[in-house]
């Protein structure tokens, strides 16, 4: 638990440093780039003051930090709002669809790979291996794009665009119909993309399982070939529960591409109006976010390895 | 003794890149009711493919081949369909595998593992299975206290005892150990076996025991098997084989236990290694490392013939005995 107090304090720290490291001045990207060669020093400071920038670091470092605790991010250079505002505005979307993707991807995923390694050497075997390596190989945006030119643009069965219908909100069920019609493809995307690298994971670590003695054991006393390969899959959840927690860290990456391919109001969408804008406020937010979000996903895999391996269980008391 | 298990040309190939090899070749072997059958070779020589063989758990590329049959009470499992196997195994024919060390599933407490034993041959509520298992594992000298720990907590002793529990959790017919105390310490090797010989006078234990080291063999087995690049060379009485080996095969190996009384003497060896199977040699397969091999050696393979009574043995040292008397 301390350690990850600490990499969450590194983190933060990071994230206070990286800005103030980048060349140029605040100057340059807090006042439009045509005038800055024609302000004035007064103006200047004023505009420094705005933003607390005229300060001594420790003391910008302290206030960063109180500010963190009170839930206060700071305010947005293009858009005036409170940073945490727009966060959590984009938070539930970016959470539906990660939250999703990591869910269905699990299923699919692991689901197939598990039984892949169970029928290792048959020929569906195979041809889902060859599926599932391609998916793995295949670009975020390219696959988002694939399936938006199929659904939208040929079939005309999906809309292309958002998350929120533009007209006619309504409410209720039309529109929770609304929603999960523009969730689908983004989501289907996320899902395929991840759904291959678990694939993957799921069954070179249950392959390996289904060599070790105690599957010989396991048949030898009797069981049938499903409670035989359970006790393999036991065993195969470890480094499984390992590549969620790290997907849960790149998905968002991930969501950046896929959410700006469908335009889908989330954080990774966000994030890249952010960097167009250069929104340095809004992306130390955001950065912020992702940070605490990867670090939760590793707390939680952390605090799920005893409750599978009693192994580690073990090591923990000692 | 009436026969229990009566074993006929077995021969289990395995389709290598440079062709296929037979890892055991026409294997034929009987054990009695209540009887301890040792079976010993070195590594390579196919034992642990014998004892997969037995329990119909030969994996691709291994095969077992047409022809070979294996009666357990008159009925022959090789001509079961694959799918009945299941429910024979651990309840006709259990195994006591190499390497019992790892042959616990980590993440399951040995008592429920030996539960799932006997769940999947019958007894359908858990608790009552528990119960059992319970009591099997007191059998073998596992505290009542210790009996849900998980594999890693228990040393290789108790491991390996809990693996016996397993095996014979279902009252199995047959028993198959295939090294069942390598990698033990002596003391923990000594309190193994003299586990087996004790299961065996309480429950009528009829098993084949197959290990590497003779010494191991001989202490609890009734008759011995040699078994040399997949073939049995020699077969009798234990006391038999120790005392008077046929074979120069058998003969070096005896030679080569270590005496502890007697004058000092140095190691005795046997020169060579295992033959490699893709490439045997022509005739007979020890040919090349017997100090006793004559020119015909290198033309005729020899059959397991009877030598004397109760003794079998595959070697034209003593074939030609028989000619002679033939003659």
């Amino acid at each position: 638990m301390a350690q990850y107090a600490l990499v969450l304090l590194v983190a933060l720290s990071l994230n206070f440093a990286i800005p103030r490291l980048a060349p140029g001045t605040p100057i340059d990207y807090l006042v439009p780039s045509e005038q800055v060669a024609t302000i004035t020093p007064e103006q200047r400071e004023r505009v420094l003051a705005q933003f607390g920038l005229e300060k001594p670091l420790l003391e910008q470092y302290w206030l960063y930090l109180a500010g963190i605790v009170q839930g206060d991010l700071g305010y947005s250079t293009q858009q005036g709002r409170p940073v945490v505002d727009m966060l959590l505005e984009r938070l539930p979307w970016t959470l539906v669809l990660v939250g999703g993707a990591i869910a269905l991807s699990l299923v699919i995923g692991a689901g197939a790979g598990f039984l892949s390694a169970a029928r290792r050497g048959g020929q569906t075997e195979v041809g889902g291996l060859v599926f599932f390596m391609f998916l793995d190989s295949m670009p975020p945006f390219w696959i988002g794009m694939l399936l938006l030119v199929l659904f939208s643009g040929y079939l005309q069965i999906l809309p292309v665009f958002g998350a929120l219908p533009l007209t006619g909100a309504g409410g209720g069920f039309g529109l929770t119909f609304e929603v999960a019609q523009r969730l689908l493809l983004p989501l289907l995307t996320l899902t395929l993309v991840r759904a291959g690298w678990l694939f993957l994971v799921a069954r070179s670590s249950l392959a390996g399982e289904l060599s070790e003695d105690y599957i010989v054991m396991a048949e030898a006393k009797g069981l049938s070939r499903r409670r035989v390969v359970g006790h393999g899959v036991r065993n195969a959840l470890l480094p499984l529960v390992t590549a969620v927690a790290v997907e849960a860290g790149t998905v968002v990456g991930g969501a950046t591409v896929v959410e700006t391919v469908f335009s889908y109001p989330g954080l990774g969408r966000l994030i890249y109006e952010s960097v167009l804008s250069r929104d340095y406020p809004v992306l130390q937010g955001a950065f912020l976010l992702l940070a605490v979000g990867v670090i939760a996903a590793n707390l939680l895999a952390d605090l799920l390895y005893p409750v599978i391996d009693p192994r580690v269980r073990a090591e923990g008391a000692r | 003794m009436s026969t229990l298990l009566e074993v006929r040309g077995l021969s289990t190939v395995y389709h290598t890149s440079e062709g296929p090899v037979r890892a055991v070749d026409g294997v034929d072997l009987t054990v009695g009711r209540g009887e301890i059958l040792g079976v010993v070779g070195e590594s390579g020589s196919g034992k642990t493919t014998l004892v997969m063989s037995l329990m119909r758990l030969v994996k691709p590329p291994g095969r077992i081949l047409k022809g070979s049959e294996m009666l357990l009470d008159g009925e022959d499992l090789f001509r079961l369909p694959r799918s009945a196997m299941p429910a024979r195994r651990g309840r006709d024919l259990a195994l006591i595998p190499q390497s019992a060390m790892h042959a616990l599933n980590p993440v399951i407490p040995v008592d429920r593992q030996v539960a799932e034993a006997i769940t999947a041959h019958g007894e359908a509520r858990s608790k009552a299975a528990l119960r059992t298992a319970r009591d099997r594992l007191r059998e073998v000298g596992i505290s009542p206290e210790r009996c849900h720990a998980y594999p890693h907590e228990l040393s290789g002793g108790m491991r390996q005892r809990c693996v016996i529990a397993m095996a014979v959790a279902n009252e199995p017919k047959l028993v198959i150990a295939d090294e069942p105390v390598s990698g033990l310490d002596v003391v923990v090797q000594a309190r193994i076996l003299r586990l087996i010989s004790e299961l065996r006078e309480s429950r009528g234990l009829s098993m084949i025991l197959v290990s590497h080291d003779l010494t191991t063999v001989a202490k609890i087995c009734d008759r011995i098997m040699v078994m040399y690049a997949g073939r049995i060379v020699e077969a009798g009485e234990t006391r038999t084989v120790f005392e008077k080996p046929l074979h120069p095969y058998t003969r070096a190996l005896v030679e080569a236990i270590p005496q502890v009384r007697g004058p000092r003497q140095t190691l005795r060896a046997i020169p060579g290694g295992p033959p490699d199977l893709n490439h045997l040699p022509p005739g007979c397969n020890f040919q090349p490392r017997c100090p006793a091999a004559f020119a015909d050696c290198k033309v005729v393979d020899p059959s397991l013939e009877e030598a004397e009574p109760g003794k079998k043995v595959a070697c034209l040292l003593y074939h030609e005995d028989e000619r002679k008397l033939e003659a």
